[in-house]
């Protein structure tokens, strides 16, 4: 390996280095939110509850799974990703269609969800 | 490159920045919401090179926002990729009727991320480069050299036109994410050869914008988009159940062309004839991200009788 070709990869080594140390500081951004996340859920789950308010549940708790369907992957969660995405899916599925809505499997899911995200914060832990 | 990344996730907007630092890309401001960019776009003292923009935020989405950037005479060539976590087909196609060129999706893998950058990166240096020479070229248009007929030309304001590489990437991005049989074909008018001999860019310019206006008519409902890749030959892609057959459009279509209040065309006297190809769709061993059905569609043109000088080559 010539000389410039060695300051390359060392070059490339570095932006790699740079990087995962930006994201490692990230992902612990990211795993310090989680309480508050599931905190948030709570709330909205109780508001599911009530005709009154579940259909406006409905779109937070799709708006706050769209932003950890979107996040989780690149900070090392993917399952949490793959079941945000489901529930994010479900909703609009249900929202387009008939009403009175049934919330039961919004409910199922987004519980599943917060499972994982405990089961995340106890191994991140 | 000079970069505007829009997320209304302030993690995302942290995950942007340190990918496209490490990377080089150390020139980029982060806006939270669309409105954000709006003021940070008019208070740059530099324009922006290219854009990122998520496309569900609150407020203002990031498919209005690219509608608005789009429409300011500076930023309506310049790349714009959006940032999508969903699948649902009907942002991303809105994303790309309003102007949207590229897209990655969340999470990100940081090589696809890269490779979507430097890409805009390139096209914007050529873009500059492009615009660099016509300003050093005479001042009179008329000593500029006349593009040839096989050369694409821009069409805007026309709803589901797009560039042909916006094309690709929006093909590959409903394959992807499997969202419906695709299919794409290919429509040819002969007689715009001869009213490029006897126009100026200018004018031929005109009568394919008219053109593709009447095609862009006759795909309503259709879910579809069309690019023109010149030599007088358009491709249409979209879910394949919805594409119209050669046969079922044709008729209508020619006497729409025909119609002096939808195309109009001074400088050559002609009537106008249409050759429409058969569907093509891509096969089933054919990887996800193989675009090899719009060169099919092309070549079911040929078959259908047309000059088949056009590739689909983005």
């Amino acid at each position: 390996m010539d000389e410039s070709s060695a300051m390359m990869q060392g070059t490339e080594v570095d932006k790699s280095a740079i990087l995962q140390a930006g994201l490692a500081k990230i992902r612990e951004r990211f795993i310090s939110s989680i309480d508050g996340r599931i905190e948030e859920f709570c709330t909205l789950l109780e508001r599911l509850e009530n005709p009154e308010t579940e259909e406006s549940a409905c779109l937070d708790i799709r708006a706050e799974a769209h932003k950890l369907h979107g996040i989780c992957g690149s900070v090392g969660f993917p399952r949490m990703g793959a079941l945000a995405a489901q529930l994010e899916q479900h909703i609009d599925s249900l929202v387009a269609g008939p009403r009175p809505l049934n919330t039961d499997f919004v409910d199922e899911l987004l519980n599943t969800l917060m499972d994982e995200m405990e089961q995340s914060l106890d191994g991140a832990a | 490159m000079k970069i505007l990344a829009v997320d209304d996730d302030e993690l995302i907007r942290e995950i942007l920045g340190a990918t496209l630092e490490a990377h080089g890309y150390t020139d980029v401001t982060m806006a939270d919401c669309g409105e954000d960019a709006l003021r940070k776009i008019a208070a740059a003292p530099q324009p922006f090179d290219g854009f990122m923009f998520d496309i569900q935020m609150p407020g203002m989405d990031g498919t209005e926002l690219c509608q608005q950037v789009r429409q300011m005479e500076q930023y309506k060539n310049s790349p714009v990729i959006m940032i999508t976590a969903m699948n649902n087909k009907e942002y991303v196609d809105r994303a790309f009727m309003a102007g949207a060129t590229d897209y990655v999706t969340k999470p990100f893998d940081t090589t696809e991320l890269m490779t979507r950058i430097r890409l805009a990166d390139r096209l914007q240096q050529e873009a500059r480069k492009a615009a660099t020479a016509q300003a050093a070229a005479p001042a009179s248009a008329a000593a500029a050299p006349k593009a040839p007929f096989r050369d694409p030309v821009t069409i805007k304001d026309v709803r589901g036109v797009v560039k042909s590489a916006a094309m690709d990437n929006y093909v590959m991005l409903m394959l992807e994410q499997k969202q419906f049989a695709m299919g794409a074909f290919a429509l040819q008018i002969p007689e715009l050869e001869s009213v490029h001999a006897g126009s100026s860019t200018e004018e031929f310019t005109y009568v394919v914008t008219d053109i593709a206006e009447v095609i862009s008519d006759c795909l309503v409902g259709a879910q579809a988009f069309l690019s023109y890749l010149g030599g007088g030959t358009f491709v249409c892609v979209g879910a394949k159940a919805k594409l119209p057959s050669a046969d079922a459009m044709h008729d209508e279509f020619v006497m729409m062309l025909n119609d002096p209040d939808l195309v109009y065309c001074e400088e050559v006297q002609t009537g106008f004839t249409a050759i429409i190809g058969d569907a093509a769709a891509p096969k089933l061993f054919e990887k996800r991200g193989d675009l090899r059905f719009l060169d099919r569609a092309v070549e079911k043109l040929k078959e259908a009788g047309g000059a088949g000088r056009a590739a689909f080559a983005a």
